[in-house]
């Protein structure tokens, strides 16, 4: 995009001065080719000799970013401290300087037809390319050695060097600008694999090695996690065998309607015997009694985590996702049944062992744990230090990065029903507002599954025992919209002929702001139990 | 109020005059029309074809979001009902053409959906053979490479 230099919103440029002691000036001289001076190096043979010379990926590995070009014939070019600020702040991947022309600008590169196309500027427009150009080394060199920008194309010229008559074969600056400015094919690839349901990627890979180079890309499973976000999903989870281990999961995109058309996915999984947590990070939590696994409705798969040889007695499992750290953690509360927490251990998700963390307030955990923003949330009925006699419910939050506890008191009275819930000032418990609009949708009974991130609803489903259909109610305080889906009752699961929900009265379950995740989880696999592999 | 009409010129050198507003969808075009007022803008790598659909998609969603300020969830979502049909009409070779205008032209909305398209004909294959087939693809793997990749744990859960 192109930025009018007075308008670019800057003026402090102290800053950038530090910058200045860092710099290194190359200067490129010689000439390519076999007879020495029969080959006039043009300027973009700067970007071949700084890969052939090997300094390219010295200077990244300095740790140096950006690079200014100018023609050594141009005596006015200068690095401009305001132009540096904004490329690095933008960070602009590849950036030229243009100018007005002026009447004294008569042999340089204008703007040309193949530029126009690319820049959209007609030829007419009297813009004239000074060739003083800022790249982006981090982000442009794969881009430019995969792209052969070199072999683009050519302008000759004719031009006498030594008093012999040659012919310079120019490659333009423009065919830089061509595929720089014009997002690559495997840009575009990108976007298109980013729209793919996870399970398919998987396939993917096998098509092509191009394919396969897009896919396996950092920099797109990054995108593919951050595209996801935007559209977050349902998940029904339902039993739909007599076995205890089938699970199945549904998964549909909470925003849209109709919810359940869209972006639908159906994944049967086996080897998910316990219940699930909440959905983080593109993971949910497996919790048994005694082992503990992760589980990703999008690829299928399931991971068993290390045991605790610490734990003896009975063992409650939350878990945490620190979205800044991309940190997956496990908080394990032990205690026998029916009483207070005795020891509590924390995994952290890719190490192998368990680590214990003092603690000595009695307490009982009551209801599910929510994770915000790096913080994992719980209630729980606290023991007072002072006298045994007084227990309060309390808030207790885990922060996953220094993993310190912290224990607030409840101001208020709570009833049965309460549940954690995040607004913008951060995690209260709320009290589910059993208010007059949920009979006005005409539904008695209903259960609350929990407030989504994005758009703050609160998020009902009917109950299927007393209900014959199954409806999912989202209720928004603030604008007071109501949002019903109704689920289908017959459920196309594989291996299955059909699947009626209603006449299997199996209990559906919900989780919200599920997210299709490639879920780096770090370290050495564990173990890994791999199902339906693509 | 008359409307502010621009030029835009396919590579076969045909004109279209367009209402400013429903160009301005493009962002390039956008940023074109405040720089250079009152000139033709020349789209050199797009041909007729591809321009006359493009403008198609623009003019119908410039007029719904001109309706009624916040759009309705109903008008978005006959609006989107317009989308699908508007891609399932075009056949392969035109839909990547029209991906990479959308691109060009950097009109968001259009390149979504004619990604989520392609990414929707890519699902709809079978194996990778049949994608391999459908986007004219080259299998540059062997056997051995292909069952090398299918063993390896891909994604780590």
């Amino acid at each position: 995009m192109a930025v009018r230099y007075e308008d670019m919103d800057i003026e402090d440029v102290s800053e950038m001065k530090d910058l200045l002691d860092e710099l290194v000036v190359v200067k490129l001289t010689g000439c390519v080719g076999s007879t020495g001076s029969s080959y006039p190096p043009a300027l973009v043979d700067w970007f071949q000799s700084l890969i052939n010379s090997g300094k390219l990926y010295a200077f990244v590995s300095q740790g140096k970013e950006c690079v200014f070009v100018a023609d050594s014939d141009n005596l006015g070019a200068m690095v401009d401290l305001k132009i540096l600020k904004h490329v690095i702040h933008n960070k602009n991947e590849f950036s030229i300087e243009i100018t007005p022309k002026t009447s004294s600008d008569v042999e340089g590169e204008t703007l040309n037809v193949q530029l126009s196309e690319i820049a959209q500027i007609p030829e007419k427009f009297e813009t004239f390319n000074t060739n003083n150009l800022w790249v982006n080394l981090m982000k442009a060199d794969k881009k430019l050695v995969e792209a052969d920008a070199f072999k683009m194309g050519f302008i000759s010229n004719t031009k006498v060097v030594d008093g012999v008559k040659v012919v310079q074969l120019v490659e333009t600056t423009s065919n830089l600008l061509l595929y720089l400015l014009i997002e690559s094919p495997k840009e575009l690839q990108r976007e298109v694999f980013l729209r793919m349901p996870l399970k398919l990627l998987g396939k993917l890979v096998c098509v092509s090695k191009k394919w396969e180079l897009v896919i396996s890309e950092d920099k797109f499973r990054q995108e593919y996690f951050s595209h996801s976000k935007k559209r977050p999903r349902l998940l029904l989870m339902f039993r739909p065998s007599e076995r205890r281990t089938d699970l199945c999961v549904q998964s549909v995109y909470q925003h849209e309607e109709p919810l359940l058309s869209s972006g639908e996915q159906l994944t049967r999984v086996e080897g998910l015997r316990y219940s699930l947590s909440s959905s983080l990070g593109g993971l949910m939590c497996c919790k048994g009694p005694r082992e503990l696994s992760l589980f990703n409705p999008a690829t299928k798969k399931v991971r068993t985590l290390p045991e605790n040889p610490m734990m003896t007695l009975r063992q409650q499992a939350l878990f945490g996702y620190d979205e800044a750290k991309e940190q997956f953690k496990v908080l394990c509360l032990e205690s026998g049944y029916g009483q207070t927490v005795q020891n509590v251990f924390v995994l952290t998700v890719g190490d192998a062992a368990w680590r214990q963390i003092p603690w000595n307030v009695d307490f009982r955990v009551v209801g599910e744990e929510m994770c915000y923003r790096g913080v994992l949330y719980f209630a729980a009925l606290v023991v007072r230090p002072d006298s045994e006699q007084v227990i309060t419910l309390s808030l207790i939050s885990f922060s996953l990065e220094s993993e310190e506890i912290v224990i607030s008191e409840l101001p208020t009275e709570e009833g049965e029903e309460s549940n954690l819930g995040v607004f913008d000032s951060g995690t209260h418990i709320i009290e589910i507002p059993h208010d007059d609009w949920i009979l006005a949708t005409g539904h008695r009974d209903v259960h609350f599954y929990g407030v989504t991130r994005g758009t703050k609803e609160l998020v009902y489903a009917t109950n299927l025992e007393s209900e014959r259909s199954f409806s999912v109610l989202f209720y928004s305080e603030e604008t007071q919209v109501i949002r019903k889906f109704e689920v289908f009752n017959e459920f196309d699961v594989e291996g299955l002929e059909s699947f009626d929900i209603t006449s299997h009265r199996r209990c559906i379950d919900i989780r919200l702001d599920h997210v299709d995740s490639f879920a780096r989880t770090g370290g050495r696999m564990e173990k890994w139990i791999c199902f339906n592999r693509c | 109020m008359s409307k502010k009409m621009i030029v835009l010129k396919s590579s076969e050198g045909v004109s279209f005059v367009v209402e400013e507003a429903v160009a301005r969808q493009s962002k390039i075009i956008s940023f074109l029309v405040e720089e250079f007022p009152d000139r033709e803008l020349p789209l050199t790598n797009m041909t007729s074809e591809i321009l006359r659909k493009t403008i198609e998609y623009c003019k119908k969603h410039v007029v719904e979001d001109d309706g009624g300020g916040d759009s309705s969830s109903s008008s978005s979502g006959d609006l989107k009902e317009w989308d699908v049909k508007f891609v399932a009409e075009i056949d392969q070779p035109r839909l990547m053409d029209l991906l990479m205008a959308a691109n060009y032209l950097d009109i968001p909305s259009l390149l979504d959906v004619t990604c989520q398209k392609v990414a929707d004909t890519i699902a709809a294959c079978n194996d990778e053979k049949e994608i391999r087939a459908t986007f004219n693809i080259e299998n540059d793997f062997t056997e051995e490479e292909v069952e090398a990749i299918r063993m390896e744990n891909q994604y780590p859960i």
